[in-house]
Formats: structure tokens, C-alpha cells, sequence
């Protein structure tokens, strides 16, 4: 059983994953957003009200995959209209500021919203991402790699949306990781044909 | 690179200006075979020139903002707009819009609706002669702006519909030997109630498939096809139903005795509505007294609302308005509650100013707002000339009032979205405890927008379903066959009152125009009905699901055209209130009295009626009373519009709101494939079968 719909966009010729992006309030989830998508950054942006997404094509392994990434408001009051969004998604980005101790604690919260609601296997494809590392930092790398190894080993990644560090690596990272996922599954049916080569 | 063909190319294409304050950036628009596929480009002229390859930022240094003379500052809105240049691959072209001949905008099919475009020479014709190359090209048949786009892939679809026989003809049914012709009156009557029955049979056996499935078929195929303009140019709406019906399904168990009833026209016409300039500083000062009291506000009210205020009476009369000030005191009483409120701002400043990073440590609801607040006014209206810059004391000021009223409203606290509630007034009022009690005048209005539980804006997302329910019971029905009848697309314009969907001028215009409570209640939600009503036609053929809505809906921000929309809102108001027939929920919406006894007694009759369903044996089955549907689809849409609605139990909004994400990328795609079918088609089958057994 396949938990992803394998959607193709409008002309059929990539397949759409859903990419949701979580995190405090300001800890850069739009910055990020936008920087990957249009490679830039807008330090006075607004906040996001609502929902939006975006649309990125984006190349792995010679097949072209859009993701579609949705970007919703950080603030625990819009939690019961951001959270019907989260079904169906394809992988989802775990965010904090480096900057920002707290929004580093709540990870744990969004992360348990998150299989929640989108009601998601075990073997899902997180990535935890530290945004802001061109800032101070009040979070050490040491303490967000224990964090992610105690919670499932999940794979992290430090980003600047400012000066754009990490941020596409962030997205194709967590790609190859839904990738393995999706081929590891694909592949138990029938355990020795190397499925993942023909994928 | 070198395997790129230029096939068309055209200087001087401008971006038109969302208002007069806008600039319009000039541009080349080209079309390029290029290896992978033919490409549609708009970049500004100055590309090459620039060290910026992707956006230009446009500068309007011409217009400055002066500090502290607010009369004789000039309305400006966000001065800096960053044009994206456009690159569409013309396999996601969906349509594009012509008006008055030579503006064009393109439109993708995820939604994506990118800025108009003016042709300064060559012309748009030239363009899309170029465009028809490559594309099939048809003429929208309700919106004459409207183009839609198909390929050779779509044509052949089409026409692989046609040959299934799924879409209806209008001479001869598909599966039907004889074909249906109407005949007489009385014949035609029988047979459309047959044919309903025969459906709410199917539906009783499967209730899921047929419903869902037939519906969606319905919707792709026939509504809103390009196959065939047949429905709209057909107005008699019981024998639509009946071919439609008779397309689909088999029709082997008729039962006899049941009654079709349709009521046509619920509303009476909507009404021209004029608005009228803004008010004056000489038109107010009729309304004062020597005293400087307002005695009749009424009509001052009303002047507002028909034409708003010009700008450098803003500062004065939004007080008021906002409850600062009180209509009917004197000048001296002003001055003396303006002293005691400005004190009473200052104490409750102080109160959190004095709190110390220990205490702070130790509080950590407080510590929470504040780091918020400190996020939220740096990426407040940034771009506006008050707000730009480091260190700038209005950020400062946007700052201080949002802590204040922490303090003053503990429990409310500060939620996103009120900053840019604020913003506005602080620009407008340029005094920070003037500032800070009009946006308390503002967040009376508007506090239930930031209930904990969301539950202020749940309500009127809903009211929104039963007001275009009544006005527009067509494209509520397409909103419910594609997954988008939650109206959530609405959600940023009603939280902060349409300001990020408009310039500073619109905005300032719009909320004084709201803050007189002309001519009802929830008069903004009118204006999102009036806003969908334009856009209807751009989302119905272009067959936007709830992901492309909601992408349009966020693209046509900050180009809507105020004035249009506050006339169509008003004469929406008219129409409803001018019209017998008006459910009581909407009635309670929009405050109008309830309806005339008489109704009232038929209106109880329906509700037996209904009774007698839920409990009655199956000859009871089908009096299926669609009083609020109009024609095609209003029945069908009742039927299956019902069930869905039963789909959440009581909770309609959350179910639909989860619907939403269950719900697929492409075209057509519908309630069958979703997940969580299993349970969901319970629900389903239950709520069916208290609606018609
Ligand atoms: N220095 C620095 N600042 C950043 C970075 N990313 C974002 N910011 C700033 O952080 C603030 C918040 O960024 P957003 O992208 O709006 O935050 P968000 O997570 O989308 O916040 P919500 O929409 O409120 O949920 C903005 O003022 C950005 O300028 C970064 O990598 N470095
Ligand atoms: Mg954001």
C-alpha cells in the first residue's frame, strides 16, 4: 500500500509531491519557501495568513518531480485551519531558528500534529531544518542532532534563507529521502528485482 | 540554447498598474520553441541592464510621504512592487483573459493568474495568432473576456468523451433508444420525476458511487466541458435533469407518486447601485454643531458609506467611527476624554515596560507575545514609506500599542493578524494613544476573528456557504463538487478585511466604508461574495479545483478593483433584501427581519414534510423538495449538495476542510478515489439514508 498519491501535474510529465513546511511563528518557513522557489529573499515579507503554495520543479535521478509546497501560519490559534492541509502530503520540513530556543523545543509539537493529522506511516520523510545560521545561534547543532536521533533518527539540516545556504540542498535532501521510502516499499512485493534502479 | 527559436517577439508590453499609484513596467513579451516545448516569456525591458536577472524592483520616489502634515499628504499605497517576469510553458497555459482589446492575462492551470498585460504597440491579436499555432483556442460562452486553452491531448479527450456518450446530446440520449423529446407538459413531468426517482433508487442501493461519481461526471462533462455549450444556452430546467439523469443512470425501478418540486427566480433582479465621491471637510463640517457635537449620525453614516472620506478628513473622523471619540460631545468633553484615554494609555505602557527579563522569565504567556509582536511589526507593511527602514520609530510605535494591548486585553493577547489591523490606523492617526484606542475601537468590531478556537472565522466561512447558497446556487454547487465549499480561499481576506488584498488607498477606503455598519451586518462578507461573483466565471471554466482556487484567489490580490466590488456588494444587499423567499440563516446574517408569517407557515411545511421523511416508509422516499435550487443545478446540486453536507455529521466545516486534503491534483479526479473510503462511505450511506428513506 502506497500512502502517497502518485499525482502527475497538469501535462503528465512529473509526478506532484506534497511538501508541507512547519514550524513557529518567524522562524523563516515563507523566507524559506520563497528563496527556494524564486531565489529570493525578502527580509520584510509579511507573515503568512491562511495558506499558500508553490509550485518548484525540481530534478532527481533524471526524473522531474514538482513539489508543491505549502506553507501555512505558524501560530498555535490557526491550528484547526492548517491542519486539514496536512493529508496526503509527501514529505514535510521541520523548521526552527537557530536564533530561537523555543521554537527549537515545540519541534516535538509539530511533529506530533503532524502524524495527527496527516495521518502518516511510521517510515515518513522529515527533515528537521535549523533556519537562521547566519544569526547567533542559541541552538547548538549538537543539541538538534540528538534531538532528531532520539525522535527516530530523523535527518537534519542547517539553512539560511538570508544568504541562501543549505536551502535547495534542504529540499533535495529531503527528496532522496522520500525517494528511498517510496523504493524500499515499492520494492517489498517483489524483494530482488531492484526496483529502485528502474524508478 | 542554440536549439531555442524565437517565433514571436513584442516590445513595449507594460504591466498595467493596479492603481494610480502603481508604476507600470514596460517589457518584452516572447514566444520561444525551445527544445522541451513552446514557451510564453514577458521580461522588463531593462533586463540586461540590470545586475538582478529575476525581478525588477520598481522604485516610485516621486511620490513622497510627509511627516506630520497629515492634511495635505497625498493617499499613497506600498510604493516598492517587485514584478515577477513571466515564463509559462504553454502545455500550462489554461486560458487567458482579453479586455478591451488589448490587455492580456494569462492564466496557468495551477491557478496561477500572472499581471495583466498592456500592449503599447504591436497588438494582441498578433499575439494570439502566433499562440494558435501551437493551441486550440475557444471562446469562453459566459465570460466574453475569457479564452480557454486546449491541446491537441485535451481535443482528443474531448472527443473520446463525446464517443462514450456521457455527455447528453440535445437530440438523443445516450443509451436511450428512443431519445427524449419533452412531449407534452404532463408526459414531461412524468418522466422527470421517473427519472429523479430512478436516481434517489441508485442512490439508495449505492449511495457513495452514484452520487459522487455520477455528480463528478456531471460536473466534468456536461456543465463545464468545452464539449458542448449545451446546458447554459438551455434554460427549462426540469428537462435538463431529466436527460441528465436518464445519461447516467439506468432507470429500471420506477416508482410511482413522487413530485419534483422546483422553485424558480428565488431572487428578484439586483439593482444598479450608484456610490457617490468622498466626504469633505465642508460637507462634515454640516454635520457639527458650534459645539462641535454630531447630533444626527444617521445620515452622516450614511454619506460615509455611500463615498468614504477624503483623506485629510481620515484623521477626525475615524475616531469617531472607531469609538475614540463620541459623536455627541462637545469639543471641550473631547479634549478631556482625549487626555484621561491618553493617560490611561500610558499607565497601561508602563505596566509592561516595567516588566523585568526576571519576572519575564517566569511568565511565560507574556514572554510569548512579545517575541511575536517583535517578529510580526518588522514584517508589517514594510514596504510603505512610514513603515521602510531600520530603526524607524513608527515600527517602534506599532510595537508599543500591540504590547499595550496585551495589557489591556490579556486574554485576547496579541494574534497574528492584528498587526496589520493596526497598521493602518497608526498611519492614518499618527498619535500612538489615539492610534491605540481606535484599533481597541477596531478589535470590538472584529475580536471574533481571533477566538482561541477559530471559531469567529468558522462562522462566517459558513455564512458565506449559505449567502452565495442563495445568490449564486450555481457556483455553490461547483464549489461543493470540487471540494472547496469550506470557502477557505476567503480566509485572509476576511481575518484582516481584505488588507493584504488591496493598496493602502483601497484599504483605508474600504474600512471606513465597513466601520459605518451600512447598510448591514457582515456587509464584508457581501463583498467576498461580490469578489467570488467576478471571479466565477475565471474559476468555473477554467474547471479550478480547491488548490487552483485558492491560488487565484491569492493572485488577483491587490488587483481588485474597489469601487466595482463596493457597488456589486451593495446591489447584492439590495437584491437580497428586495427578495421574498430569503431562508432565515441569511436573514440572520444580514439582519433583515424574518420572514413574512405566510412564508413562515410554508416554510413549517417544508420542515413536516421533511419530518415525514426521516421517518416514513419508502412511499415516502420521493418528495424531494428542492426549494432552494434553481434549474439543473440547483436540483441536482440539493440532492447531492445534502448528502455531501451530511458527509461531516455536525461538523460540516471540519469535514470539508479535511476533504480538502484528501483531494487530488488533477482534473475530474473526485470523491471515489479518496482515502479513509471505507469510513467516509459509511457516513455517507447513513446520511443518505436519513435524507430519503
Ligand atoms: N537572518 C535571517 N533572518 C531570516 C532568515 N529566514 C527568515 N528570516 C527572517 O525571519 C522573519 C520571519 O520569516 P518568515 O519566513 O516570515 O517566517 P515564517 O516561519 O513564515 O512565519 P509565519 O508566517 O508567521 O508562520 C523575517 O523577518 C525574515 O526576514 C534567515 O535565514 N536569516
Ligand atoms: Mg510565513
Amino acid at each position: 500500500m502506497n500512502n502517497s498519491h502518485r499525482r502527475q501535474n497538469s501535462r503528465g510529465r512529473s509526478t506532484v509531491l506534497k511538501v508541507v513546511i512547519l514550524g513557529d511563528g518567524g522562524v523563516g518557513k515563507s523566507c524559506l519557501m520563497n528563496r527556494f522557489v524564486t531565489d529570493r529573499f525578502d527580509e520584510h515579507s509579511f507573515h503568512t495568513i491562511g495558506v499558500e503554495f508553490l509550485n518548484k520543479e525540481i530534478e532527481l535521478g533524471g526524473e522531474t518531480y514538482t513539489l508543491q509546497i505549502w506553507d501555512t501560519a505558524g501560530q498555535e490559534r490557526f491550528k484547526s485551519l492548517r491542519t486539514p492541509f496536512y493529508r496526503g502530503s509527501d514529505m514535510c520540513l521541520l523548521t526552527y531558528a537557530v536564533d530561537d530556543p523555543p521554537s527549537f523545543k515545540n519541534l516535538e509539537t509539530w511533529r506530533k500534529e503532524f502524524v495527527y493529522y496527516a495521518d502518516v506511516k511510521a517510515d515518513f520523510p522529515f527533515l528537521v531544518v535549523g533556519n537562521k545560521i547566519d544569526l547567533e545561534r542559541r541552538v547548538t547543532t549538537e543539541e538538534a542532532e540528538a534531538w532528531c536521533k532520539e525522535n527516530g533518527d530523523l535527518p537534519y539540516i542547517e539553512t539560511s534563507a538570508k544568504d541562501a545556504t543549505n536551502v535547495e540542498a534542504s529540499f533535495m535532501m529531503c527528496l532522496r529521502r522520500w525517494a528511498n521510502i517510496e523504493g524500499r516499499q515499492e520494492r517489498m512485493p517483489m524483494p530482488d528485482t531492484g526496483l529502485l534502479g528502474i524508478l | 540554447m542554440d536549439e531555442e527559436l524565437l517565433v514571436y517577439e513584442q516590445d513595449e508590453v507594460h504591466t498595467i498598474p493596479t492603481s494610480q499609484d502603481d508604476l507600470s513596467v514596460s517589457g518584452k513579451l516572447r514566444i520561444i520553441e525551445k527544445r522541451h516545448g513552446v514557451v510564453i516569456e514577458w521580461r522588463y525591458s531593462d533586463d540586461e541592464t540590470s545586475t538582478d536577472n529575476e525581478w525588477a524592483v520598481i522604485n516610485t520616489a516621486a511620490v513622497t510621504f510627509t511627516h506630520h502634515n497629515v492634511s495635505d499628504s497625498v493617499e499613497i499605497s506600498s510604493p516598492r512592487r517587485t514584478v515577477r517576469p513571466i515564463s509559462i510553458e504553454l502545455v500550462d497555459l489554461r486560458s487567458y483573459k482579453i479586455c478591451d482589446n488589448h490587455s492580456l492575462v494569462l492564466i496557468q492551470r495551477d491557478g496561477t493568474t500572472h499581471p495583466a498585460l498592456a500592449f503599447h504597440s504591436g497588438s494582441v491579436h498578433c499575439f494570439v495568432e502566433v499562440l494558435l499555432r501551437y493551441v486550440a483556442v475557444k471562446k469562453s460562452e459566459k465570460d466574453g473576456d475569457l479564452y480557454l486553452v486546449s491541446d491537441k491531448r485535451q481535443a482528443a479527450q474531448d472527443q473520446e468523451l463525446a464517443a462514450m456518450n456521457l455527455v447528453p446530446s440535445r437530440y438523443g440520449m445516450a443509451g436511450d433508444g428512443g431519445g427524449w423529446s419533452g412531449g407534452g407538459p404532463s408526459g414531461q413531468w412524468t418522466s422527470t420525476h421517473q427519472r429523479v426517482m430512478g436516481f434517489i433508487n441508485n442512490l439508495k442501493r449505492d449511495p457513495y458511487t452514484t452520487a459522487a461519481g455520477a455528480l463528478s461526471k456531471f460536473y466534468d462533462t456536461v456543465l463545464y466541458s468545452d464539449v458542448e455549450g449545451y446546458v447554459r444556452e438551455n434554460d427549462g430546467g426540469e428537462d435538463e435533469v431529466a436527460e441528465l439523469f436518464h445519461s447516467l443512470n439506468g432507470f429500471e425501478d420506477l416508482e410511482p407518486g413522487y413530485e419534483l418540486l422546483t422553485k424558480k427566480g428565488t431572487l428578484n433582479e439586483r439593482p444598479k447601485v450608484e456610490r457617490l465621491s468622498p466626504l469633505t471637510h465642508d460637507d462634515f463640517q454640516q454635520y457639527v454643531d458650534d459645539d462641535g457635537r454630531i447630533h444626527d449620525v444617521t445620515p452622516l453614516r450614511d454619506r460615509i458609506f455611500r463615498g468614504g472620506l477624503h483623506p485629510n478628513l481620515r484623521r477626525e473622523v475615524w475616531c469617531f467611527l472607531l469609538n475614540h471619540n463620541e459623536w455627541n460631545a462637545t469639543h471641550i468633553q473631547r479634549e478631556e476624554r482625549r487626555r484621561s484615554r491618553e493617560d490611561l494609555y500610558y499607565t497601561m505602557k508602563q505596566q509592561w515596560r516595567t516588566v523585568t527579563p526576571d519576572q519575564e522569565s517566569r511568565f511565560s504567556g507574556f514572554k510569548e507575545r512579545r517575541s511575536l509582536i517583535e517578529k510580526d511589526v518588522n514584517r508589517t507593511d514594510r514596504n510603505h514609506p512610514f513603515y521602510e527602514g531600520e530603526h524607524n520609530l513608527n515600527v517602534t510605535a506599532l510595537h508599543d500599542i500591540l504590547m499595550t494591548y496585551v495589557m489591556y486585553n490579556f486574554d485576547l493577547g496579541y494574534v497574528q493578524g492584528m498587526s496589520d489591523l493596526l497598521a493602518p490606523i497608526l498611519y492614518v492617526t499618527q498619535n500612538e494613544p489615539i492610534a491605540f484606542w481606535c484599533f481597541v475601537g477596531y478589535m470590538d468590531m472584529v475580536y471574533r476573528n481571533f477566538d482561541m478556537d477559530q471559531s469567529g472565522m468558522k462562522q462566517q466561512l459558513k455564512d458565506m456557504q449559505q449567502v452565495v447558497r442563495l445568490v449564486d446556487p450555481e457556483l455553490m454547487s461547483y464549489l461543493e463538487i470540487r471540494d472547496s465549499a469550506n470557502f477557505y480561499f476567503c480566509f485572509r481576506w476576511l481575518l484582516v478585511r481584505f488588507k493584504r488584498e488591496l493598496n493602502y488607498a483601497n484599504t483605508l477606503r474600504l474600512w471606513e466604508v465597513l466601520w459605518t455598519g451600512r447598510p448591514c451586518p457582515n456587509f464584508h462578507l457581501l463583498l467576498a461574495v461580490a469578489l467570488l461573483d467576478t471571479e466565477k466565471n475565471t474559476i468555473m471554466e477554467n474547471k479550478f479545483g480547491f488548490t487552483e482556487i485558492l491560488k487565484h484567489i491569492n493572485d488577483i490580490s491587490l488587483r481588485i478593483d474597489l469601487d466595482a466590488t463596493l457597488r456589486k456588494a451593495e446591489a447584492i444587499y439590495k437584491q437580497i433584501a428586495s427578495s421574498p423567499n430569503v431562508p432565515d440563516g441569511v436573514r440572520t446574517v444580514l439582519g433583515l427581519p424574518p420572514q413574512e408569517p405566510q412564508q413562515q407557515h410554508k416554510s413549517n411545511k417544508d420542515e413536516d414534510a421533511s419530518e415525514r421523511r426521516g421517518s416514513g416508509s419508502d412511499e415516502d422516499v420521493g418528495s424531494v423538495n428542492v426549494t432552494e435550487g434553481l434549474g439543473l443545478v440547483g436540483v441536482v446540486s440539493s440532492m447531492i449538495g445534502s448528502a455531501v453536507r451530511h458527509l461531516g455529521g455536525e461538523d460540516m466545516m471540519q469535514a470539508s476542510l479535511e476533504a480538502v486534503s484528501g483531494q487530488q491534483q488533477e482534473e475530474g479526479t473526485s470523491h471515489q478515489r479518496r482515502d479513509a473510503e471505507a469510513e467516509t462511505e459509511k457516513r455517507f450511506e447513513t446520511a443518505l439514508s436519513h435524507q430519503f428513506v
